[in-house]
């Protein structure tokens, strides 16, 4: 499984990965592997669905300073907060403080986003943006959400053309042509904030840019419902008929969370039409929108690292997220980079 | 840039076959929950399921599956034409974004594809357990491309001690025999060779006045004809719905002031006590039956009863379970709901007529819902003659 080997791969193995816990990273020996620049996939025998091929072993985790305050999950990996009846089927109303603090989360976190964003470009590899994301995210004082979160190695989600979401930043390089999206949540003065954008590597395909411009116009137009009383069960509504007419489709098996005081908790919200999800929008809830919208089928499946979710057809997938602030008259979105509509109506 | 790192020294791996590959087929698994109160004999009834010479592969997980976020690994029963074995269900890692997908079922799944698809998911709930959230969630869990989808609850009630069960009140404890027969599509009468015919007879009044709509079979030692219990597809078709509406009277439409010497056997008020009632519905209009939407969502989401002056009343009553089967601009429709997640579809496919369109509701501190039939009909405009 060395880079360019034609011998089959012997029983000799990576150290590093045995030392995580991932089987089967075989060489023929050390000089295959080494020609690899101890670059591998550390799943020889996984069946991918697409071109896109994890780049181990992981760097090691990111320490986070002391002195910067952390959801409860940091260390053992469990959010035990989210895990409450109460957290997950009853949408919290936020009073005026801690709408100020949500505001102030993700505003950082479309800081730190934007400049991870501007460092995509070809040969760069995604642990540098999780880096960039790692670093950009301490020094404001932040922490960031996905790192350790159910076990999440890395700081960012980085989803690389036919992966869905949940991309787990390696020492794979991004290729002229590619689409990758980066997804960053950080945790501020005890608020989550969550928002994601796919951005082109370079110069893409004629559809790939109808993907990625389909997923945003899905986002929009799904933000320009949202008021005090609607459904949220109509987002999906409106989000899938645009999908569908663009020739794509709409993930399933992903949905739009509720943020705040805790990382992802109710309202639950569908990205597809059909759905049965109760609830209306009221002021003072935050949540998040943001639909996975792919060129082909909307199946997905997993990689063996349980996170990459890639879909099973291999074309490619877009996504776009922000965190929303249901207000009296309409919605705020709280991580609207500065150029955007921020205030609707 | 971490280009100069030292490669390391390979390590010689110990010898083990690698990977697992997945089953990909396109059929989805029933799943049956199964319910009952403590002693009803639902641990007999599994230990029939499981050795049963049925020919189908059924799992049967036990044990207590109600906060299904606390579950790390559970024991699942999986018997087929190979005889029983034990497989340990593995909760899957959970999703960064959340996913509605919940552990348990994710788990369920994750069993599948490594021992291939069973015929049918039997889950058995413990004997103090509302199957209402469960139900919910597998249901709500559909969506998901769910590999699994809720067939029905079933609900097993000893023949000689479960109208005392479900009668029994004490002041702050809550009585789980009457949430498991308000959610149950089934109910299975068991140990009918120990019971009086007189005790058959008041279990059965009772069992109506609280679930009117539930098929009921008496069965002894748990031996049952699966056919009966398993494939009833009770969120999905409503052939269950018209007949089982047939042996109900819908409650009177007067404006009633609880006359004692009224006609039905009305419960007694307490707020634990589980009830029902039935509405018969006109042919709706397309106003009509957005306007029921609208109610029905108010109803389950917030606990408010919409009145047609647009003023709200907040419900003191809970409604555990709801379905119906009307028509609507020349359509027939089918309502159904658990908690606080319902559905109301067009009956696909075939031009069938709806005579007598009924909507069902079964709550706790219901009383005999007039206050929430009047609601309805004066929302909806349809007050009867």
């Amino acid at each position: 499984m060395g880079v360019d080997c034609p011998n089959t791969a012997g029983k000799l193995e990576c150290p590093t990965c045995v030392k995580l816990g991932i089987k089967g990273s075989f060489f023929c020996n050390q000089d295959c592997f080494k020609r690899s620049s101890g670059k591998h996939d550390p799943w020889p025998f996984f069946t991918y669905t697409g071109s896109v091929r994890p780049a181990y072993p992981l760097s090691p985790r990111r320490e986070v300073p002391e002195s910067i305050p952390k959801p409860d999950y940091w260390k053992d990996g469990i959010p035990k907060s989210e895990r409450s009846f109460d957290a997950q089927r009853n949408p919290r109303i936020l009073n005026k403080q801690e709408i100020e603090g949500m505001r102030v989360s993700c505003r950082l976190a479309r800081e730190v986003l934007d400049i991870a964003a501007a460092a995509v470009a070809p040969g760069v590899t995604t642990d540098e943006l999780d880096k960039i994301v790692h670093e950009e995210t301490i020094k404001r004082g932040g922490y960031p959400s996905p790192l350790n979160y159910r076990d999440f190695p890395k700081s960012v989600c980085t989803s690389v053309n036919e992966v869905i979401c949940h991309g787990i930043p390696d020492h794979r390089q991004l290729q002229e042509g590619d689409i990758v999206n980066l997804d960053v949540s950080l945790y501020y003065n005890g608020f989550h904030s969550d928002l994601n954008e796919t951005y082109p590597v370079g110069k893409i395909d004629e559809d790939s840019q109808r993907l990625i411009d389909t997923t945003r116009t899905c986002l929009d137009e799904a933000i320009a419902m949202c008021k005090p009383g609607a459904l949220f069960r109509d987002i999906g509504k409106v989000i899938e008929p645009i999908a569908k007419a663009n020739g794509c489709s709409v993930v399933r098996t992903y949905t739009a969370h509720g943020t705040n005081q805790l990382f992802h908790c109710a309202p639950t919200i569908p990205h597809y039409a059909k759905n049965k999800t109760p609830g209306a929008m009221k002021a003072g809830m935050t949540f998040t929108i943001e639909p996975m919208i792919n060129l082909g089928l909307s199946h997905d499946d997993h990689w063996p690292d349980n996170w990459t979710c890639v879909t099973r057809d291999g074309k490619r997938s877009a996504q776009f997220e922000e965190t929303l602030l249901i207000t009296e008259t309409g919605v705020e979105v709280l991580t609207a980079r500065k150029d955007r509509k921020r205030i609707y109506p | 840039m971490e280009q100069d790192e030292e490669i390391p020294e390979l390590v010689e791996a110990p010898l083990e076959a690698p990977g697992t590959t997945g089953d990909d087929g396109d059929s989805r698994v029933p799943l049956t929950i199964l319910t009952g109160y403590l002693g009803a004999g639902k641990t007999t009834l599994l230990n029939y399921i499981l050795t049963e010479n049925h020919g189908r592969r059924i799992a049967v997980i036990m044990n207590e599956f109600a906060d299904t976020a606390d579950i790390e690994s559970r024991t699942i029963n999986v018997s087929s034409d190979t005889g029983l074995t034990e497989e340990v269900l593995e909760l899957a890692n959970g999703c960064l974004c959340c996913s509605v997908k919940d552990s348990g079922a994710a788990a369920i799944e994750k069993l599948m594809r490594k021992k291939g698809k069973f015929d049918y998911i039997l889950l058995e709930t413990t004997g103090v357990a509302d199957p209402g959230p469960i139900a919910a969630m597998f249901w709500q869990n559909e969506e998901l491309a769910s590999d699994i989808y809720l067939d029905g609850v079933v609900c097993v009630i000893d023949s000689v001690f479960g109208a005392r069960q479900l009668e029994e009140r004490r002041e702050g404890w809550i009585n789980e025999g009457l949430r498991q027969l308000a959610c149950a599509d089934v109910v299975l009468v068991n140990k009918t060779d120990l019971a009086t015919p007189s005790q058959l007879a008041s279990l059965d009044a009772l069992i109506a006045e609280i679930n009117p709509t539930v098929p009921r079979f008496s069965t002894q030692m748990g031996m049952v004809n699966l056919d009966q219990i398993l494939g009833l597809r009770a969120y999905e078709r409503f052939s269950m719905i018209p007949t089982a509406f047939v042996s109900t009277d819908a409650p009177c439409d007067d404006d009633h002031d609880h006359d004692p010497s009224h006609s039905h056997p009305h419960p007694s008020g307490h707020l634990d006590d589980v009830s029902s009632c039935v509405l018969a519905l006109p042919s709706l209009t397309v106003d009509q039956l957005s306007r029921l939407d609208e109610f029905i969502r108010s109803l389950l989401w917030d606990n408010v009863l919409l009145r047609a002056d647009a003023s709200e009343l907040t419900a003191d009553f809970e409604i555990l379970r709801c379905k119906g089967l009307f028509a609507s601009d020349g359509k027939p429709f089918v309502l159904q709901g658990v908690r606080n997640i319902y559905d109301i579809n067009a009956v696909q496919g075939d031009d069938m007529t709806v005579p007598n369109g009924k909507i069902a509701f079964i709550g706790r501190g219901l009383g005999d819902g007039h206050v929430l039939i009047e609601c309805l009909q004066r929302y909806l405009n349809i007050i009867s003659s």
